[in-house]
Formats: structure tokens, sequence, C-alpha cells
């Protein structure tokens, strides 16, 4: 399994707000489950961001009240925190993207070359 | 599926006594450790409660039992101390870098670590006077060759530094990765850091940590008790010291409420510190006990082996209590069996002495009547001047039996009453005093 980089962190948690709001634990599930579990995201490293996220104003939150099932109606639920893509950060996602579709333009320029020279070594020697 | 889903799924397990003291137990330590304004403390305290739930409903869900589910979310949590830390660093600094503040804060923040050191450790004094931000313009400028070159991951730089002094390296270094260089108030005195001049070189393309990697490499000698640290807005050199007194945090434990008296809190703080001594250095690390308080000053690392010692040491605690309750639990309802079968046999006994003085009463006084009448039949045979002797005899006889007969009866029931007053009169008096009522019949009549 791959522990996310910071970088790699904020496009991938910033990609499944895009999909809609959700909330810590459901996020670092998500991440796990679309990356067939080779990504995780360490609650550690995921509050922060998600804080300075919200700071930076790229997503919004709002409070809801989670009751257990079977639970008294009365009884008062734990609260949960949501989290919603702003437009600022709706902006920020496809500027990432762009980069990382750059980044991995330019390193195609390193890789192809070298599957060139091995086509190319194949014609000869065949 | 959402873990909403889930929930309605499946039904909401107990939230029993154990289970809401690890978690709350474990939150009020994070919330503890948190250096940030209470509002968004108790926020963080809610958005982890949520997070622990959730895990453990599900770890519940594949089928684990539950104290082992609780023990398995809190530790995926990682360590408090540097969880907290991170979250609190995340609170402070996730605005834009602003650099004059940064600089203030810094200032303040040194300044404060001496005098909480000083207070809190006892350690040497140190002259307080504010460390200094180097004024000196660099006269190297880092080159920086990628700039086309969208930078995803980390920053790489180019450096060709040459015949430098350690001072100029460093303010290199913190400007290619826009950040102030720092020296701190121990560091200040350590001349060769900018005496030493053409000493040092720095050239290649790194990243930050490389860079200072790089750089600690190079001067490991000279500075074998100052280190290189950074972080997002400043390259900080400082000594060791005080490398280690800028990790020493204070938290304010709660002493268990089985530990009373203050000789026993002393004894519970010089049992905490001498496990933690088994295992760490506590050259900065102060135990104190005040109240029902014990007061921690130290790096976070002790304050999670503490924090874990204080648990295990109040869960087996608790689990001895809990044994003793139940066995005395145990003891008291075989007692009250006890009990109930001795008054059942009391008052199976007391109904026995009762039947029995009833019959030898009825008997007794059966005699008391016969006597009576063969009495009057002697008495009136001896005034009708019969000489019959064989019958004066016989009726003689009769009223003697009947007479002895009511006084053996009457014994009988004067006995039986003396042995059922003898035992009410003892259980009365014994343990049994509480039956009281029962004896004297409130509940029996």
């Amino acid at each position: 399994m791959l522990t996310l980089k910071q970088d790699h962190s904020e496009l991938v948690v910033l990609s499944v707000l895009a999909q809609g709001p959700s909330y810590g634990y459901a996020i670092s599930k998500d991440i796990a489950a679309r990356s067939e579990g080779n990504f995780k995201l360490s609650p550690s490293g995921m509050y922060p961001l998600l804080t300075k996220l919200e700071k930076l104003g790229l997503v919004t939150t709002n409070w809801e009240e989670v009751k257990a099932a079977g639970a008294d109606p009365d009884s008062t639920g734990r609260k949960r925190k949501w989290y919603t893509l702003s437009p600022k950060g709706h902006k920020q996602l496809a500027k990432r993207i762009e980069l990382h579709a750059q980044m991995q333009s330019i390193l195609n320029g390193f890789v192809s070359p070298t599957d060139q020279t091995t086509h190319h070594g194949e014609r000869a020697t065949g | 599926m959402s873990h909403a889903d889930f929930q309605s799924m499946h039904r909401h397990p107990p939230e029993g006594r154990d289970t809401k003291d690890s978690i709350s137990s474990w939150l009020d330590v994070l919330t503890g450790m948190l250096a940030i304004p209470e509002s968004q403390r108790t926020q963080v305290r809610d958005e982890f409660e949520d997070h622990l739930r959730s895990r453990i409903d599900d770890l519940l869900i594949v089928g684990k039992p539950e104290p082992e589910a609780i023990r398995i979310a809190i530790a995926e949590l990682g360590e408090t101390a540097e969880l907290a830390k991170l979250i609190s660093k995340a609170h402070q600094h996730a605005h834009p870098r602003r650099r004059t503040m940064n600089i203030a804060m810094i200032t303040v923040a040194i300044a404060g670590l001496s005098i909480g050191g000083m207070s809190l450790l006892n350690n040497q004094s140190s002259t307080a006077t504010s460390p200094m931000i180097p004024s000196t313009i660099p006269t190297l400028v880092a080159v920086e060759t990628r700039q086309a070159v969208p930078v995803v991951d980390e920053q790489f730089h180019a450096f060709d530094i040459e015949q430098a002094s350690m001072e100029e390296i460093l303010i290199e270094i913190a400007k290619a990765y826009d950040r102030e260089f720092v020296l701190s108030e121990d560091a200040q005195g350590v001349g060769m850091i900018r005496d030493l001049k053409d000493t040092g070189a720095l050239q290649g393309e790194y990243t930050l940590e490389q860079a200072v990697d790089r750089f600690n490499d190079q001067f490991r000698s000279n500075l074998i008790h100052y280190m290189l640290t950074h972080d997002e807005n400043i390259v900080l050199l400082q000594s060791k010291s005080e490398y280690q007194r800028s990790l020493v945090e204070m938290q304010v434990y709660p002493t268990p409420e089985w530990v009373s008296s203050s000789t026993d809190r002393e004894a519970y703080a010089d049992t905490i510190r001498s496990l933690l001594e088994v295992k760490f250095n506590l050259r900065y690390t102060s135990i104190k006990v005040l109240n029902g308080a014990l007061i921690i000053a130290a790096p976070p690392s002790i304050h999670s082996e503490a924090h874990r010692i204080m648990s295990d040491i109040n869960a087996v605690i608790k689990q001895g209590e809990q044994q003793r309750l139940e066995r005395e639990q145990a003891e008291e309802h075989e007692r009250d069996l006890r009990r109930s079968k001795l008054v059942a046999e009391i008052i199976r006994t007391r109904e026995v002495f009762r039947q029995g003085i009833e019959i030898n009463s009825e008997r007794r006084d059966g005699f008391r009547r016969k006597a009576h009448y063969s009495k009057r039949a002697l008495e009136e045979f001896q005034a009708s001047g019969n000489t019959d002797k064989e019958m004066a005899q016989k009726l003689e006889n009769r009223y003697d039996g009947d007479v002895r007969n009511a006084e053996m009866f009457a014994q009988e029931v004067a006995e039986d009453e003396m042995r059922l007053e003898y035992l009410l009169g003892r259980l009365i008096e014994s343990e049994f005093i509480y039956l009281d009522d029962v004896l004297q019949g409130r509940t029996l009549e």
C-alpha cells in the first residue's frame, strides 16, 4: 500500500469531493476503495489537510447530527462534519489536474524514447 | 455503500460504559493536547468522535469484538501527541505565509520556550536576548533551472555555492525555498557559524529536505551539539537541548478516582515516572502532582507512553475492582440465600413451638378441668359419709393423676415458651436483629 504524499493527497481529496459532499471517515474509505486499497490517507494526514482546504476556502463545511439506528429518538446524536467542494475548490482542482497532465506528458517524453530505442534495436538485430 | 447506509442496516451496538470511557478518555487526551481555541477544540473532538465511532461500527460489522474494535480504531489514529501537533499546526498555519508575522511569532516562541523551560524543567539559565534574524543580504543567488516544469511534488532547487560560511549557506537554503533563516538563542553564540568563512559548499539540485541533510552531513563535526530543522516558514539552527525543549508540551492528567490520598497520588506519580524511566531519558520531563491532577511536561512520545501506561494501569485496577465487586455481590447473594433459609427455618421452628404450646396448653387446661371435677367428686364423696374406702382411694387417685398431668403439660408449655423466647431473644441479639419485624410477626401474622 502506498502512503500518499501531501500534494497527491490534496489532488485525491479534491477529486473525491468533486463527486459530492462527504465526511472524513467516508473520504478515507472512498480513497481506499477507488485505489483498490493501494492508497492510504492516514487520519493524521487527512484531517489537517481538510482543515487546510477549509481555511483556504477550497471547501465549505456544515454539521449534521447523526443518530445510531435503534437509538432513542429524543437522545442527542453525535456530530458529523460534512465537506463540500467550493467554486474556488473546483477551480483549484481543474488547475491541479492540468498540472498533473503536464507532468505526465513531460515524464512520458522521457519514457517513450527508451521504448523506441528498444524497438529500433529489435529491428536491427532481427 | 455509505456509512449511513451501513448504520441503517445494522443495529448500532450498545455503547457500554467501557466503550464510552475508552473513547472519551482518548478524546480528552487529544483535545487536551491541542494548541487551538476552545471552540475549534470542540469541533475537532466532535469530528474525531464521529471518525472513531464510524470506524468501530465498520469493525463490529466484520465481526470484531467491541474491545478489539475500539483498540484498532484508536491505534489507527497513530500517536496522539503527534496527531494533536499536526492538527494544531493545520489550524495555525493554514493561511498563506505572512513572513513578518511568522518571524515575530518565532521570536516570541523561542523567548517563551526559554522561560517555559526554566520554570518547568529547571534547566540552565540563559540570557534572554531575542534571537537574531540575519540582516545580511545574501550575495549568492540560487538558480532555478526548472521554472518551466510544473512543481507538483516537491520543489527542487539548484545550488552553486562555493567557499561560503555556514550562515551564508543556510541563508541561501532558506531563501531558495521561500523561508526565513533563524539562529536560535544558543546557536547565536556559536562564532564559527559566521567566522569559518570559505569552508562550505553546496552544489547540485536538492529538495529542501535533501539540502538540509547535505548541510548536516557537511558540518556534522562542527555542529555536533546543534541541529538544523525546518518547517513551512523557517529554517532553524538550534542546539539539541533547545530542540528537545521545543518538543516539551505540558499536559494535565486527572489522577484516577481510586487514588484518593495525597500519599497515594505521590506514589502513583512515582510509579509512572519509574515506568517511563525504563524506556526514556527523562532529562526533559517533569512529573508533578497537584491535588487531583498529574502534571506532565514532556516531549510527545513520553506523553503517549505516559497516557498508555496510565490507561493500562487504570484498566487493570478497574478490572480488579470489577472482579472484587462481582465477588462481593456473589458473597452477598450467598449470604442472602443463607438468611432466607435461616428465616424459613426460624419460622418453621417457631410454628412447631407455637403448635406444641397450643396443644399442650389445651391438654393442660383439659386436665385442670378434669382435676377440678375429680376434686369436686372426691369432696362430695367424702361429704356423703360413704365408707367405701376403695371408691375413696379411686377418686383420690383420679384427682392426683389429673393434677399431675395438668402440671406436666403446664411444665411442657412453660418450657416451650422459654425455648421460643430464648430463640427469639438470641436471634434479635445476633446479626439477624433486622429480622425483628419478621420474628415479631408483623409479616407473618
